[in-house]
Order: C-alpha cells, then sequence, then structure tokens
C-alpha cells in the first residue's frame, strides 16, 4: 500500500483554505494594506512637503523671527533692544529658515552677555559665518556643539537644511557627544560613531531602531530605507491572518461535521494533526516573505529604489557596515516568532476546545494584550513574569536591549519561548489524537 | 478453506464515562454480502461502527479489518474501508467534485477518471460541479456514498445509509450494494432501525440491543421465525364447515371464516400435511380451491420481539 504522503494532507489543507471566500477577501486586504502603509506616508511626506516649500519661499525665517520680537516686548528681557534691532535687520534681508543667521538669531535670543550680542550681531550684518562659528565655537562649554561648529566651519555649511542626511548625522553626532560629556554610554558612544561614520562615508542607514514616531515627516523627503525599515512592523497582519486560521484548522472540520470523513482516510490522526500546523506556519511565513519582497515594490514605487545603502551597526568599538536587507531579514525572523507563538497558541486552542470563535478571540487577545500585560508587570517589579511568554516574545525589543526585565537575553527568552510551545503542541497533539469523534 | 472475514470483531466493550455501553460485541461479515447490522435507537450500531473505523478508541477487544488490527495496523486496516458514519457532512464552500478530489488524495488516487466512475454509480454527473451547499439532504448522502465507494473498498460501511433519500434514490442506493457485494464480492455492512429496509436489501443481518449481540441471522431464518411449531395454511374451499368435520384436526387447530378455513399444521412435516390434507378433503367431496401459507409474522415483529425479550423493556439505554 502506498502511503499518503505528508504533503498531500498539507495540498489538501491548503485547497480548503484557498476555496473558502473569507481567504480570498482576507487576501486581497492584506496586498492592499501593503500598498496603503507607504502610500500612507507618501500623502503625509506630500502634503509636508508642499508646506515647507511655501513656508521657506515667502515666509522665509520671518515667521519665527516676528515671534521672538514680540516674545521680548512681553517680557522684561536684557538687552531686548538690541536683539529686536537685529531681528528686524534679518526680517529685511528675509532669510532663510535654514540659514545660519537664524541659528545665531536664537543664540543670542536668550543670552544676557551684551559683548556677545553685540559681536554676533556684527557677523550676522557682515555676513560673516567663519567668524560666527568660531566665536560660537569659543565660547560654548558643551563640547557636542564646539565639535559641530568646528566641523560646519571645516566643511563650510552655512544652511540647516535637515532632509540633508549629513545634516541629519551631524545632529546626531552633535547631540551624542554633549550626552557623552557627562557620562559614558553604550547608547551615546553607538549613535556618535554611526553618526561619524556617516559623515566620513556619505552613506548608511539608521532607521529601524526607532520607532514610527521618531520618523521626521516634517524632514522633506524621506527615503526608500526610511519607510521600508518599518515594514517589518506590519508583519502582525500576517499573524492575525495566522491566527484565525489556525484557529479554524481544526476546530471548522469538528464544526462543519468534517472530521469523521478525514478520519476515516488510512491515515494516522497525528499525520493529519501535524499536516495542519505545517500548513499554518507555512502559510505564515510565506505571507512574510511575501511582505518583505513585496514592499519592496510598493514603498520603491512611491520612494524610489534607492536600494544600496548599508545599515550600519556599532560594536566592540567599531562601526560595522551590513547589507540593510540582511537587517530587515533579521528582523522579520525575530518578529516572526511572536507569530508562531500566538499562532500556535491559537492552534492548540482549536484543537482543545473545538472552537475557533474562542481559538480566535483569545489568541487574538494575547497578541495585543500579551506583551503590554507583562511589560506592566516588569515595570511593577514583578520579576516571575519573566517567565511569561509574552514577556519573552518580542525578541526585536530584547535583542536591542530594550526590555523591561533587567539582563533579559534573547537565549533566555528563546527557552522560554521552547518551553511553551512544547506544552501547546503537546495539549494540541493529546487532545486530537485521542480525541472520540 | 475457510473464508477469511472482511470486518471481524471481537469482545468489543466501550465504556462512556462509567458506563458500559457495549457488553462484548462478536460478529463477523464476509466478502460477497450485504449485512445488515440492526438496532433500536441507542442500542450501539453507531458506536460498534465509530470503534470499527477508528473515530472512538478501542478500550477492549479487538477489530480486524482484512486481517489487519485496527490498533496496530490502522492504516493498512483503513486502506481498506469507505465509509459514511452519521451525517454525510461536506465541505459546503466547495463544489462535490472538490471534496471528492480531498479524498482521492488522502488514498492516493490519480486518475481522475475513478471520481467520475463513483459519481456515475450514484447518479450525480449533473449536479457535481455545483457547491455542496445547494445540495440538498439525499444529494449530500450520494455524494457521501460516491466518497465512501470511489476507491472500491474491500468493506464498505454505511450508517443509516438510505436517510433523506427518496424512495428512488433508495432503490438506487439498494442495487448499487447489491452489485457491490454479489459481483465485486465486496463487503457491505448497513446499519439501521428499520427492519423493512434490511430486508429488501441484506443476504444477514446481525442483532445489537442494549450493547449486546443478539445474534446473527440469514434472511431466510429471520423470515421463517414464527410464533411456535404450527404453520397457518389458508384453503379456500367449496363448504369450509364440512371441510373442518373431516379435516381430522382438533378444533383449536381449525378456523372456519366464509368460503376458506384456516389451518394449523405442524411445521416439521414439511408440505407433507398439506398434500394429506387436500387427499382427506377431494375423497369427502370438498372442493379445493387453493391453499396458500398464511404471512408469518412481519419481520418487524420479529425484531421487536428479539429485541425485547432479550432486555425486557425496549426503553433507551
Amino acid at each position: 500500500m502506498n502511503k499518503t504522503s505528508f504533503f498531500t494532507l498539507v495540498k489538501n489543507e491548503y485547497i480548503k483554505i484557498a476555496k473558502k471566500r473569507s481567504t480570498k477577501i482576507i487576501m486581497v486586504l492584506f496586498v492592499l494594506m501593503l500598498i496603503a502603509m507607504p502610500g500612507f506616508f507618501k500623502v503625509i511626506n506630500l502634503m509636508e512637503m508642499s508646506e515647507n516649500e511655501q513656508y521657506s519661499m515667502s515666509v522665509s525665517g520671518s515667521d519665527q523671527l516676528t515671534y521672538m520680537i514680540s516674545d521680548l516686548d512681553s517680557e522684561d528681557v536684557s538687552y531686548a533692544e538690541l536683539k529686536k534691532e537685529l531681528f528686524k535687520y534679518l526680517i529685511d534681508e528675509d532669510v532663510s529658515w535654514q540659514d545660519w543667521r537664524l541659528n545665531a538669531a536664537q543664540d543670542i535670543y536668550e543670552s544676557d552677555d551684551k559683548q556677545k550680542i553685540l559681536t554676533v550681531s556684527i557677523f550676522c550684518r557682515t555676513g560673516d559665518w567663519r567668524g560666527y562659528y568660531r566665536y560660537a565655537a569659543d565660547h560654548t562649554d558643551m563640547e557636542g556643539l564646539k565639535w559641530g561648529y568646528e566641523y560646519m566651519l571645516a566643511h563650510e555649511i552655512t544652511v540647516m537644511d535637515y532632509s540633508d542626511p549629513t545634516i541629519r548625522a551631524l545632529e546626531s553626532v552633535v547631540q551624542a557627544k554633549n550626552s557623552l560629556q557627562f557620562g559614558e554610554d553604550e547608547k551615546d558612544k553607538a549613535e556618535e560613531q554611526i553618526g561619524l561614520y556617516q559623515l566620513e562615508n556619505g552613506t548608511g542607514n539608521t532607521r529601524g531602531k526607532e520607532s514610527l514616531y521618531a520618523l521626521d515627516l516634517s524632514s522633506g523627503s524621506l527615503g526608500f530605507w526610511d519607510i521600508y525599515m518599518l515594514t517589518p512592523k506590519l508583519i502582525m497582519a500576517a499573524g492575525i491572518v495566522m491566527i484565525i486560521v489556525a484557529g479554524g484548522i481544526v476546530a471548522s472540520e469538528f464544526g462543519q461535521g468534517t472530521i469523521k470523513f478525514l478520519l476515516i482516510n488510512p491515515v494516522k490522526r497525528w499525520k493529519i494533526l501535524m499536516a495542519k500546523y505545517f500548513t499554518v506556519l507555512s502559510m505564515g511565513l510565506g505571507m512574510a516573505v511575501f511582505m518583505e519582497l513585496f514592499t519592496v515594490l510598493s514603498v520603491g514605487a512611491m520612494f524610489g529604489f534607492d536600494l544600496d545603502v548599508p545599515y550600519l551597526t556599532y560594536s566592540g568599538g567599531a562601526v560595522h557596515e551590513l547589507n540593510s536587507f540582511v537587517f530587515v531579514t533579521r528582523a522579520y525572523l525575530l518578529s516572526f516568532v511572536q507569530l508562531v507563538v500566538t499562532a500556535t497558541l491559537a492552534f492548540c486552542l482549536s484543537s482543545l476546545v473545538r472552537s475557533s470563535a474562542l481559538a480566535i478571540g483569545v489568541s487574538l487577545g494575547t497578541l495585543f494584550i500579551g506583551s503590554n500585560a507583562s511589560a506592566i508587570l516588569g515595570q511593577l517589579g514583578v520579576d516571575w513574569a519573566r517567565f511569561l511568554v509574552f514577556s519573552n516574545t518580542d525578541l526585536l525589543t530584547i535583542s536591542q536591549g530594550g526590555s523591561v526585565f533587567p539582563e533579559h537575553t534573547l537565549f533566555f527568552a528563546l527557552c522560554v519561548i521552547a518551553a511553551h510551545m512544547t506544552v501547546f503542541i503537546l495539549t494540541a497533539y493529546d487532545a486530537f489524537t485521542r480525541r472520540s469523534v | 478453506m475457510e473464508r477469511q472475514a472482511v470486518l471481524s470483531v471481537k469482545g468489543l466493550k466501550k465504556s462512556m464515562g462509567r458506563k458500559e455501553i457495549l457488553h462484548g460485541i462478536d460478529m463477523e461479515c464476509f466478502g460477497g454480502e450485504v449485512f445488515g447490522f440492526l438496532g433500536p435507537n441507542g442500542a450501539g450500531k453507531t458506536t460498534t461502527i465509530k470503534i470499527a473505523v477508528g473515530l472512538l478508541s478501542l478500550e477492549t477487544g479487538e477489530v480486524k479489518i482484512c486481517g489487519h488490527d485496527i490498533a496496530k495496523d490502522f492504516e493498512e486496516a483503513m486502506a481498506c474501508v469507505g465509509g459514511i458514519v452519521e451525517n454525510p457532512e461536506m465541505y459546503k464552500y466547495m463544489t462535490g467534485r472538490d471534496n471528492l478530489k480531498q479524498y482521492a488524495r488522502m488514498r492516493g488516487i490519480t486518475d481522475p477518471s475513478v471520481i467520475d466512475e463513483a459519481v456515475a454509480a450514484v447518479k450525480l454527473t449533473n449536479r457535481i460541479d455545483e457547491k455542496v451547499s445547494k445540495y440538498s439532504l439525499g444529494m449530500r448522502q450520494r455524494l457521501g456514498v460516491a466518497q465512501a465507494l470511489m476507491h472500491k473498498p474491500r468493506l464498505l460501511i454505511l450508517d443509516e445509509p438510505t436517510n433523506g433519500l427518496d424512495p428512488q434514490g433508495i432503490k438506487e442506493l439498494r442495487d448499487i450494494l447489491k452489485h457491490l457485494a454479489h459481483e465485486n464480492g465486496a463487503c457491505v455492512v448497513v446499519s439501521s432501525h428499520l427492519m423493512s429496509e434490511m430486508e429488501l436489501m441484506c443476504d444477514r443481518i446481525g442483532i445489537i440491543a442494549k450493547g449486546s449481540m443478539i445474534g446473527t441471522y440469514s434472511m431466510n431464518e429471520i423470515k421463517n421465525r414464527s410464533a411456535g411449531d404450527l404453520e397457518e395454511h389458508i384453503l379456500e374451499v367449496s363448504d369450509p364447515v364440512a371441510a373442518a368435520a373431516v379435516c381430522g384436526l382438533s378444533p383449536d387447530r381449525v378456523t372456519i371464516g366464509e368460503g376458506v378455513l384456516t389451518v394449523r399444521l405442524e411445521k416439521d412435516g414439511g408440505k407433507a400435511p398439506v398434500a394429506r390434507l387436500n387427499r382427506t378433503l377431494i375423497e369427502n367431496g370438498i372442493d379445493l380451491y387453493s391453499v396458500r401459507p398464511k404471512e408469518t409474522q412481519s419481520l418487524e415483529d420479529v425484531f421487536i420481539e428479539l429485541t425485547e425479550e432479550e432486555k425486557g423493556d425496549g426503553q433507551i439505554e
């Protein structure tokens, strides 16, 4: 007798899923989401850009200067007249909001040093940016600023265009150096070194570590990597689909009454169960791979295919270039683990309680609430919460050292996950193979 | 050489919770016969069938299908089986054909004409590409039968297969099952609680009540089973009163009717008593127009009697 192959069983499961109308609708929504996400940022970006254009062309830096003048009027500030005189001059000159002179104006706005105010005013009126940078570098206590002015002096930078990656890198180095002045910190050190590396090589991508909110939408032009680095977070959508499939794949056979026809075949029950589990996992993996590839197209179509930008990391005292796609793939894989755990939970419940609604509901709930709940427990100092599975599923954060639990390592997290998965799978196996039908 | 049973059940016991619902079932079904598995509701028919096809776990006893013990060689045993247990539920959002393809793949059938043949056998060809959600109960039953027989199993187990079928459908199913058993040598096991249905379909029946096997009988045995050793015959005669007087039987074995005389004769005498009676009547100048044996108890009566005499009251346990 030729035994029914495992992949025949998997094929059957795929056909059953694919033939459902709900599956088709979900898949269309999924693809639409992959197009809508970069589209959303494109629209916002275009709106911000057109605003900025207006700002720099017609209003220029005057708005801010006018505001500063009115502020000086309303309060009792020393040398207000001197400051106002300079600000009015700059308004007449119609300086751009990105001009170094606007920076200088802000510099003296809060100063109560008459000598400084007079000196900076002269630099501004004569257009002597070298003089100003020299003067500012010599008169600041902040090492970062000092370094920044000297850098701008050396590289003749007079326009503070924040859409320029160089300026952004400069800014981050300045801030990192300022912090480092008050104590050594690994994170600041990394930021400093990566910033310097970017300035030196004129390339490099640091996105992905930051949250969505760190995206500077007003910076003018968002690039491919700004958006593409965010796409691993969308894997949650694939997770929802996985949970829906996993929660229904066993329970629906009972619900439809088809389980009897399924089990009367010459195939042992555990093989059928494993085929179903494999179907859930492979489908989720397929969706994640599809996401990663498809979003290259959808993001690229809207933000340009500027693909050849290395991702910079700092470790062991040196900056390393990593292919950015490798970094994104790593982010996908780490995020995927959470989906595997939650889908396994859904699968286990599906087999145990035979109700797809319950299995899907509980698993979606834990997907959204689980990690928050364990974060709260962690912040409350409940140390045993580190053994909860959802304290360990956000591997991306744990790998970046962002866990709320002290000394939380990737290895520990993987061990906890493995233990829970074993329980889930054994429960599903036991419930399914011994069940009376 | 002794025939090997296609389905052999020995000492099958099953408990649900603390209650034992099967108290040791023994039966053997052979190739080439339609075996009726008969019992009132709740007698344990479906439980026995479910254990035999692996839907319920086997606790005590042994089930062999084509010589394969289902506890040891489940896959080999199941490869010989086709069946419908309880309702013929299929994937409603798929077409009939897509449903059958699912089972074909699981049984390693690659030739698509096998599906066509099975569909033609149950006369569902012109509706097979419609979604099952549009099927009537009878059509789903036919689809279930097609599913069960498409891999030409040596053992076909059908649990109440005539449910939802119209009289035409029942007759067609009967013909299909008889054909499979008598021409193809398959063993067909059909469960039912309707004796009248079994009568037309089965060669042998096994009767189960209250979780115990009452016995297996060939159809003829059941038919001949009657109240006692006497067999009633109805004689159409010219003068029933005179006939009663001359027949030589005690009055309690004779009933006089209008134009007919009903007599009870010894069963074990075969046809001889009738012949003797005939001769006596003719010798006494009484005309005999016809003799017919009176219908013995209906099969339904036998069934009820059998299932009740064992256990008493006929309550669902």
